[in-house]
């Protein structure tokens, strides 16, 4: 995985999944760019107009519980996000971000260790965030290598479709 | 099932917990260091015994299925497609995607179930103890009530489970919940759910496997058996179990369904954490709105909260027992002017056996409305979703903002009964307010 630099946005403890994605828009399409236009809109109405592509979303903590919609991820994505970081992340949401491309890492920090638009690096070699803003860096804790492998491959169906098989990962 | 040797000495092992045993049943190989049994920590590729997908998911599962170039499903028998979140559909973007899933289970020659919410017709048709089950929802926990591995995962797994029958899974630690006494009066699973909602919070569960043991639980019958394996799906919990006992083989014998492989925890098996619930104690509990971590006694709230809307039903509380005890309460009164109450049987059988019991002509007759089975409003699509700055209580799996409609709304997570009886109130209350009337 490569290093990563953007702007982060930031948000509570419990973001469900009813937030990132709005239940009257997770049938309109299955299309990243669709869904993306209506990404976190159950928690910010002008979220889908203030991000760029290469933002990184943080979460507090058991961020993505609740419903299983894999639409909530794929409209992340369809925004330009590769990249969410909180202090816990709910179960079937970080199989689901892994799946579609996204790197979920968990990591223990203080609520003031990130503000919105802060410009933070995401360093996977060494399993550190660096806060550009402040200087700091924060340790986390690396996904086991056989997800790394799903996720460098683009997610779960270009792993497959490459000839990936589960019995091979470890 | 008969277990050969190599299993009897895991099903008997007396350090295992639930989801230890049984991962090491179902898999075929994993990360730990070569031993026979799989403990807590490793990865394994399990194989599935069944899996399901609905009408939001599902549609998603199928495009990825023929995206990975899938020509037949793993095995026809151990796969449905079900629908149930916006049943009759409520546009025509549902109804074409229905039309998807049909077309899919017709050129696949596999179950399709169109009306009962997926988890309640799985327990009422396929689950048996000992299975391995894989839904496309979050609260296929739900199976575990009787003695299965369930789990939720998204479209992308479930498609590649459709494609090869197997999936990896992290053989999580176990949290064990006990219930050491029968219920009170009047107070129901879904208390003793939101009491261990207030205990651990919405991720106090995360990546675990809840075990519910207990005389209290043992007492209880599948419906409320459910509830608690549902709920747990609201602590984080990656699936939930209850063993199964005497209750679960005469569930399944009514059904003409195999007693399949009883499989319990070993009384030595190592907990990440034991949680006691004073069940003899317990009152009626509700999650305030915002989360079902918010949990306390009703009688704490304080101020009168009045409301506008009452929903009852989902794959938390939309089984026989709970539209039973909803009637019992409601015989002979009325809902409270100006206040809508929605109830939601979430299967066809327990329509129709709701409506032979009478219980339906109750519930009109109180003024209640009764929708058609499934999901209910929930799924936030449709049948009673609620607007903004309007008040709801309801016995269903979650309160997260806008998970009923409008993301300025209030929800109040409740037991049947609670809500039942802020029907009749107007306000958020508990039975003790109406039966003191």
């Amino acid at each position: 995985m490569k290093n990563v630099r953007g702007k982060c946005w930031t948000f509570g403890d419990d973001v469900s999944t009813d937030a990132i994605l709005p239940s009257k828009w997770k049938t309109v399409s299955f299309e990243p760019s669709e869904l993306g236009k209506h990404a976190m809109t159950g928690i910010d109405e002008k979220f889908p107009e203030k991000v760029s592509n290469g933002d990184i979303i943080v979460g507090g903590l058991n961020f993505g519980c609740g419903s299983s919609r894999e639409q909530a991820p794929i409209a992340l994505l369809g925004c330009g996000i590769r990249v969410v970081i909180a202090k816990s992340i709910a179960r079937i949401f970080f199989r689901n971000c892994v799946n579609v491309g996204i790197y979920p890492i968990e990591a223990d920090f203080p609520d003031d260790f990130f503000m919105d638009s802060d410009e933070i690096e995401v360093h996977f070699d060494l399993g550190v965030i660096v806060n550009k803003r402040t200087g700091k860096g924060l340790p986390f804790k690396v996904i086991p290598s056989f997800l790394s492998t799903i996720l460098n491959s683009g997610g779960l169906k270009s792993f497959i479709l490459g000839g990936g098989k589960y019995e091979d990962l470890f | 099932m008969v277990a050969d040797h190599d299993d009897s000495s895991i099903i008997n092992d007396r350090g295992l917990t639930f989801a230890e045993k049984i991962l090491s049943l179902k898999s075929m190989s994993n990360s730990g260091p070569g031993r026979n049994a799989a403990a807590a920590g490793d990865f394994v590729i399990s194989s599935v015994d069944f899996t399901y997908v609905h009408d939001v998911q599902g549609p998603l599962v199928i495009k990825i299925f023929e995206e990975l170039k899938g020509e037949k499903v793993f095995d026809r028998n151990k796969v449905l497609l079900n629908i149930d979140h916006d049943f009759p559909p409520s546009s025509e973007r549902s109804a074409e995607l229905h039309n998807r899933m049909r077309n899919f289970a017709s050129s696949q020659d596999c179950m399709i179930q169109e009306g009962s919410n997926c988890h309640q017709y799985i327990l009422e048709n396929f689950a048996t103890p000992g299975m391995l089950i894989i839904g496309a929802d979050s609260h296929t926990t739900t199976l575990g009530s009787l003695g299965t591995f369930a789990a939720g995962m998204g479209s992308s797994d479930v498609a590649s489970i459709l494609l090869t029958g197997k999936t990896w899974l992290r053989v999580p630690e176990t949290i064990r919940i006990h219930v050491d006494s029968p219920l009170g009066p009047g107070i129901t699973a879904k208390d003793v759910a939101l009491e261990a909602l207030r205990v651990l919070g919405t991720d106090g569960a995360n990546y675990k496997s809840i075990e519910w043991v207990g005389k209290g639980v043992e007492a209880m019958t599948i419906d409320s058996r459910s509830t608690l394996t549902n709920l747990a799906l609201e602590m984080g919990a990656k699936n939930s179990v209850v063993f199964s006992d005497g209750v679960t083989r005469k569930f399944l014998r009514g059904r003409n369904r195999e007693p399949g492989m009883e499989i319990r925890a070993g009384d030595e098996s190592p907990v990440f954490r034991d949680i006691y619930i004073e069940s003899e104690s317990l009152v009626p509990m509700v999650a305030l709105p915002g989360s079902p971590g918010n949990a306390k006694p009703v009688s704490e709230i304080g101020a009168r909260i009045p409301i506008n809307a009452v929903l009852v039903g989902t794959c938390t509380n939309g089984r026989l027992e709970d539209l039973r005890r909803v009637a019992a309460i409601l015989k002979g009164r009325h809902v409270k002017q100006g206040v809508r109450m929605i109830v939601t049987p979430n299967s066809i059988e327990v329509y129709k056996q709701a409506d032979r019991e009478g219980i339906i002509s109750t519930l009109l007759e109180s003024g209640a409305t009764v929708t058609s089975p499934g999901c209910g409003a929930c799924a936030g699509l449709s049948k009673g979703l609620i607007g903004k700055n309007e008040v709801a209580v309801f016995a269903g799996p979650r309160n997260f903002p806008g998970r009923l409609g409008s993301v300025d709304s209030k929800i109040y997570l409740s037991s049947p009964e609670t809500a039942a009886a802020s029907a009749i109130t107007g306000f958020v209350s508990s039975i003790e307010e109406v039966d003191h009337k």
